[in-house]
């Protein structure tokens, strides 16, 4: 009998247990389960700053001094990071634009924001509705437009693509501005910002430019509550004619935007009026509510020119607008003032415009030149701009030089010299007052990033070997680090600090290693941070 | 980490040897309140036997007045600090000088007798509520599987004091952590610890019980980051912890286990259950490769501190003797 009740309470207890055991299960906690997905990183201030938009955090690393031993910052931000880019004028700031998260099953929704991070980890959100995908800053960095990209798909969300969202960074307000565009029919594809204040009516105020088909809207970011402009850059029906580049004069009489449009030989010149008046002159834009109105020119560039490029340049005082015609092989001055146009015929075609002031192989004297190319072509073309159209210099003493293979891209290093980054491998340095190359041969270097802070461009060409060119004196140099490299980031310095570059490893945890970027090949002076995404994971992952 | 753990565990039965080797020497100074009176009576005949030799060097009031008068008979123990009284000098009873018959084992005395020491096989469930502990185990539970050995020090009536040592180990792990960023993790713990134990025999089947332990967590720790050229990054951490708790045994009936022949006389068995609470202290984890860096000089960032407190569940298998 006592065997029986023996075995009896034997078992109980073991059911007892085993259920307790069973249903004791737990579950593993969201953050657990959560894979980083990182945006490319950034460096800003001495400090790398990687942001994953999936787990709605920056980390950013001290890179400063020497040693490894690094604590990541780990600062929330709004979830579903899209683009990230540092605010102009402000090395130790970045703009991350979130995209927030749609309500959905399993996951919070949050509204999509704006996030403007700074490298000790302070934050500041701009929050609104609408997931904008494309932002563009202002040169200064106070302004930030926020619009649709107009070739992304509008999927299952309902937006509008012509609202935009205008942003003060350097107001105390974090609730943006929204403004839905009067549309012709198209969604913006860009925005300009005036690269300097504009003197309007007796003060000056920035302006912005919203490029789209057919026409161009001039926003007063002074008076964001007025009705921007809508230019028209073509008739009612007519199609293919979309502005593509904005200039803005404010060294002439009248202010004047300048713009050029693909699907036209013609450039198109806004001339700022700064009298108010209630009925707009013959040709000029309806002005809303502003205190200025706009009037709209347009020149031709010949036929067939289809311009490529404008740049602006001064000659003798007076302001011209220099348009590349690679569709006829031209180069084309205007004078906006007088409505004059001069255009010479290229000995070889040219899209692009750089221009500069030095002097040329026959003549030491620095004057206003411009170097003329096409990527794509092996030729460049100079140009002398002084008095261009005039007797002294009635066709810009065009002068040819071939390169030696083709070029994808032009990078300018300094005054003198510029980079031309080969289509296949390798890269030239074209010294513009002797007009020489220096061709250097090796892989292909077209992620080539030149840094002009210590002088050097880094190669990062596939492999644990880091490549990097002085430009004093063209001297290629490579180091080879512990693991292949992924990204390469110039970290801006402070002051006094030495200028570090680092370059991050295929890793799904977080690998970097941090170069002193005057002296990379001195391994000494280098440090390896590992891990870094899963910084303090067990206590929340926030510090 | 394991050459180290197998170190410990020589240790461990190292000490279970030392006190089992001193075992007799413990009998023979214990007090025995248990003992049948009549077993006492019987075991000055019997010299020759251990229970006679207990009898002879245990205080025993009950026992016979002859054993009194034998131990009386020593010279040693002669009041030699009073000469002026003279001895009484007592004759030695004729029976007790003659060497009793051989009876054989049929004649052993029989029934059961006081056990001492305990070993226990402990199957220990520890609940880590804390979401740290989420890194290295999908489940809340984790089961130590370990053994203890424990030796009765005091005894009050039904109440008895056992102090003893431990040793247990567990293993969990996890896998496609942070969406696949981690390809599994690990966590390697073994525990060393002593404690005190307090058991009141409420039945002759029940007992109940109350523990305290205390001891340290060998913790070793490992990571496999996904990824081609990844390496496993692992972490030793020492941490103490302090357990408290208290359960009920059920167990043989005293005897049970008897032969005929009238070993195993001692031997009691037993299914104990225990509840408590772990006070561990948290494991701070920097996990690295084993083997070293290249050229460049390289930090390996903290993941943080991993909790290991929480609610236990004990079930033991035990064996007294």
């Amino acid at each position: 009998m006592r065997a029986i009740m023996n075995r009896r309470a034997l078992t109980a207890c073991s059911i007892v247990f085993a259920a307790a055991w069973a249903t004791g299960c737990g579950a593993r906690a969201p953050e657990f389960n959560e894979n980083p997905v990182l945006v490319a990183p950034i460096g800003l201030e001495d400090h790398v700053a990687f942001l994953d938009s999936n787990r709605a955090e920056a980390r950013l690393i001290d890179v400063s001094g020497s040693g490894a031993s690094r604590t990541p910052t780990v600062v929330p931000i709004v979830r579903n990071t899209t683009h990230v880019e540092l605010r102009n004028g402000h090395f130790d700031q970045l703009l991350a634009l979130c995209a927030g998260q749609r309500d959905i099953e399993g996951a919070s929704p949050e509204q999509p924001g704006l996030v403007l991070l700074d490298a000790s980890g302070k934050t500041k959100t701009y929050r609104y509705d609408s997931a904008f995908d494309r932002i563009v800053q202002s040169e200064d960095g106070k302004f930030a437009f926020l619009f649709f990209d107009p070739t992304t798909s509008g999927g299952d969300i309902l937006k509008n693509p012509n609202e935009v969202a205008v942003i003060d960074l350097e107001a105390e307000e974090t609730k943006p501005t929204l403004k839905t565009l009067r549309s012709l029919g198209e969604s913006p594809r860009a925005i300009a910002f005036s690269d300097r204040p504009i003197p309007i009516g007796g003060t000056e105020r920035n302006l912005a430019v919203v490029l789209s088909n057919r026409a161009v809207a001039v926003v007063d970011l002074a008076h964001l509550d007025r009705s921007e402009f809508t230019v028209e850059l073509a008739k009612p029906g007519a199609s293919g004619v979309s502005a593509a580049q904005v200039l803005f004069s404010t060294e002439e009489e009248k202010p004047k935007i300048y713009v050029r449009a693909e699907g036209t030989d013609d450039v198109f010149v806004v001339s700022i009026e700064s009298e108010s008046t209630s009925v707009p002159p013959n040709g000029a834009v309806s002005q809303g509510h502003n205190d200025f109105a706009l009037s709209l020119n347009q020149f031709s560039t010949g036929a067939g020119a289809r311009p490529g490029d404008i740049a602006l340049f001064s000659d003798g005082g007076k302001v011209r607008l220099l348009v590349t015609g690679p569709g006829n092989r031209t180069a084309v001055v205007v004078d906006a003032d007088t409505g004059n146009t001069t255009s010479v015929t290229l000995p070889g075609a040219a899209s692009r415009i750089h221009l500069f002031t030095g002097p040329k192989p026959s003549d030491p004297t620095p004057a206003s030149r411009a170097l003329l190319y096409s990527p794509g072509s092996q030729a460049v073309v100079f140009l002398d701009l002084e008095g261009f159209g005039s007797t002294t210099n009635r066709g810009g003493n065009a002068d040819l030089l071939t390169l030696p293979v083709s070029y994808a891209e032009l990078a300018e290093l300094n005054d003198d010299t510029v980079m031309f980054l080969n289509q296949s491998a390798g890269l030239s340095m074209l010294k513009l007052g002797d007009r020489t190359l220096s061709p250097i041969t090796g892989p292909s270097l077209a992620d080539a990033v030149p840094d002009l802070d210590v002088n050097k461009i880094w190669l990062a060409p596939s492999g644990p070997r880091l490549g990097y060119l002085d430009l004093p004196n063209f001297h290629p140099n490579e180091v080879r680090l512990d693991a292949p490299i992924e990204h390469l980031v110039r970290v801006p310095p402070r002051s006094k600090g030495r200028p570090k570059v680092v370059v991050t490893h295929p890793s799904s945890i977080g690998s970097m290693t941090v170069l002193d970027a005057d002296d990379p090949a001195d391994l000494g002076l280098a440090f390896r941070v590992e891990d870094f995404l899963l910084e303090g994971v067990l206590n929340g992952g926030r510090r | 980490m394991t050459r180290f753990a197998s170190t410990r565990c020589v240790v461990a039965f190292g000490a279970l040897a030392s006190m089992a080797n001193a075992q007799p020497a413990a009998e023979a100074t214990a007090a025995q309140p248990a003992t049948p009176p009549a077993a006492s009576a019987v075991t000055p005949a019997q010299p020759a036997t251990p229970p006679a030799a207990d009898a002879a060097t245990t205080a025993q009031p009950a026992a016979a007045p002859a054993a009194d008068a034998a131990t009386s008979a020593q010279p040693a123990t002669a009041p030699a600090a009073t000469p002026a009284v003279r001895p009484v000098i007592t004759p030695i009873p004729v029976q007790l000088a003659e060497t009793p018959p051989d009876r054989g084992p049929a004649s052993l005395p029989k029934g059961p007798l006081d056990s001492h020491f305990t070993i226990r096989v402990d199957f220990n469930t520890v609940w880590y509520t804390a979401r740290s502990y989420d890194l290295v185990s999908d489940r809340d539970p984790a089961m130590y599987v370990g053994v203890s050995v424990g030796y009765t020090l005091f005894r009050f009536d039904r109440l008895s004091l056992i102090p003893e040592l431990g040793f247990n180990a567990n293993h969990v792990g996890s896998t496609e952590l942070f969406g696949g960023a981690v390809s599994r993790t690990g966590l390697t713990s073994e525990n060393v610890y002593a404690g005190v134990g307090a058991r009141y025999d409420l039945f002759s089947i029940l007992d109940l019980g109350a523990r305290i332990s205390g001891g340290a967590t060998f913790a070793q720790f490992e990571m496999q980051p996904n990824g081609a050229n990844a390496v496993l990054l692992e972490d030793d951490g020492v941490a103490p912890f302090f357990a408290a708790g208290g359960g009920f045994t059920i167990h043989t009936a005293a005897g049970a286990f008897e032969t005929k022949g009238g070993s195993l006389r001692s031997l009691v068995g037993g299914l104990s259950f225990e509840g408590g609470y772990l006070l561990a202290g948290s494991i701070p984890l920097r996990p690295a490769p084993e083997n070293g860096n290249g050229r460049v000089d390289t930090s390996y960032t903290s993941l943080g501190n991993l909790d290991r407190s929480g609610p236990y569940f004990q079930v033991s298998l035990s064996g007294r003797f």
